[in-house]
């Protein structure tokens, strides 16, 4: 009678450990799904009417930082505001980490390219800067292969109409408002404004098509 | 004494040889096509009209959507009854329907037993010319919804059901739900068409969008009323019309 009161006790004990667990990973699984309606279905970026930035590969701490800046309505560009600050309040603090950390494994190849007569051109930028401008070459802080890591997001495979909306948006100030550490998340500001808007198509031209 | 090939003595005659390999390249060309579209990378077989914009096409597509659209999408194709308000519509949009009922992918009954048969005589060639023509026709809201569940609509249309997981709709139809490229206009179309669809995508149909059928399956009737009342009365708004 003991013994048979001990295993039932032992099994609920593990069904309240894996029910809870299985709940969370359906959840996330399901969450994930909702996100990759506009960011595509590896997360690879999409163009509806407007453009969905790609989130596969991005660095953990990166994505982070954007859930929390979109959460405490810090990045508010238009199009944040529509889509990013109703989809944010969806995605329960607890479920942002798995998330992120979901997004970070997908590696899908990159969605779409811009103009490839500009490439060559991008990947000078890239790889040297303008040093003209005082703009450091993107790969000191982006990484050669443009990875990212930590805060610093991954450029590689990203939608061009996105990178070249925020290039060109930077000066509008809708990003870079860390409280914590302003100096540190709003470096692009000066690199942004010393690039012509032939430069910035021309990176986010050549971006577009790296792996 | 029949002729065989020397590597299947259990063919017969060269000409059933000659059937057999037809019909597996048929069989072939079939399936890479369907595995085109499937792929989602059906473009490539699409007419691309920025790359080959006709022109050649002699028929007046003003004359011909009269007298071969009229009968049943209403004068000056603004829809009636069941079928669907065209001007305005897309031209990416309408080449990629005809395309679908002619394949019949597009196969929900209305679908196989009006529009396959219609696409079938629709020429190739006129595509990019009667899509880029049915799009500068003038469209005109049908104001048929229910007004009262407008507001509803409204709100999720535009910022979609977070907590339930529905993505906002005017992120790929556009903020007056005017549509771009393959994403159709759905700004103005008629509330019971809108409807219907919804409803549509859920009854396992040929899916010919990699996206509606997830969607919609999170709707419930509410909010399907909701959002088809709100669209019905959208005026016809800009859209840059491809991207």
């Amino acid at each position: 009678m003991k013994a048979g009161g001990l295993r039932i006790a032992l099994q609920m004990a593990v069904l309240a450990v894996l029910i809870p667990a299985a709940g969370f990973a359906d959840e996330v699984k399901e969450k994930l799904e909702y996100c990759k309606n506009c960011h595509g279905n590896q997360a690879q970026g999409f163009q509806g009417y407007y453009t969905a930035p790609r989130l596969a590969g991005q660095p953990v701490q990166y994505l982070e930082n954007q859930f929390e800046a979109l959460a405490k309505h810090r990045r508010d560009n238009p199009i944040a505001q529509q889509f990013m600050w109703p989809g944010i309040e969806g995605v329960p603090q607890g479920l942002r980490a798995a998330i992120a950390k979901q997004f970070n494994e997908l590696n899908p190849p990159p969605a779409d390219g811009g103009p490839r007569n500009l490439v060559s051109a991008g990947k000078d930028i890239y790889d040297k800067g303008v040093p003209d401008e005082n703009v450091p070459a993107c790969a000191v802080c982006h990484g050669q292969d443009a990875h990212g890591n930590d805060q610093v997001p991954r450029l590689a495979g990203q939608m061009y109409a996105y990178t070249v909306e925020q290039l060109a948006g930077w000066e509008k100030g809708y990003r870079g408002k860390d409280p914590v550490s302003p100096g540190e998340t709003n470096t692009m500001q000066p690199i942004a404004a010393g690039m012509t808007k032939d430069q910035i198509r021309a990176v986010a031209a050549y971006l577009s098509y790296q792996r | 004494m029949r002729e065989t090939f020397p590597f299947d003595r259990s063919i017969g005659s060269k000409a059933e040889i000659m059937k057999l390999l037809k019909s597996t390249i048929a069989v072939l060309a079939m399936a890479s096509s369907s595995l085109f579209a499937l792929s989602g990378h059906a473009e490539e077989g699409h007419r691309n009209c920025r790359a080959n914009p006709g022109g050649e096409w002699p028929i007046d597509p003003a004359a011909y959507v009269v007298r071969n659209c009229a009968f049943c999408h209403g004068p000056s194709l603004q829809g009636l009854a069941v079928a669907p308000r065209l001007a305005g519509q897309h031209q990416d949009y309408i080449i990629y329907q005809l395309e679908r009922f002619k394949n019949q992918e597009r196969n929900n009954p209305f679908s196989l037993k009006y529009m396959s048969h219609v696409a079938v005589s629709v020429q190739p060639d006129s595509y990019c010319e009667l899509g880029a023509y049915i799009s500068t026709m003038a469209t005109e809201a049908r104001c048929d919804g229910n007004e009262a569940l407008a507001a509803k609509g409204e709100e999720i249309f535009r910022h979609g059901v977070p907590n339930d997981n529905i993505p906002a709709c005017q992120f790929c139809h556009g903020p007056e739900a005017q549509g771009v490229g393959k994403f159709p206009r759905l700004g103005g179309q008629s509330y019971y068409y809108l409807k219907r669809r919804l409803e549509q995508w859920v009854e396992g149909y040929g899916t010919i969008s990699p996206h509606m059928p997830g969607i919609a399956s999170k709707l419930n009737p509410e909010q399907i009323d909701a959002i088809a009342s709100y669209l019905s009365f959208l005026p016809a708004a800009p859209s840059p019309g491809e991207y």
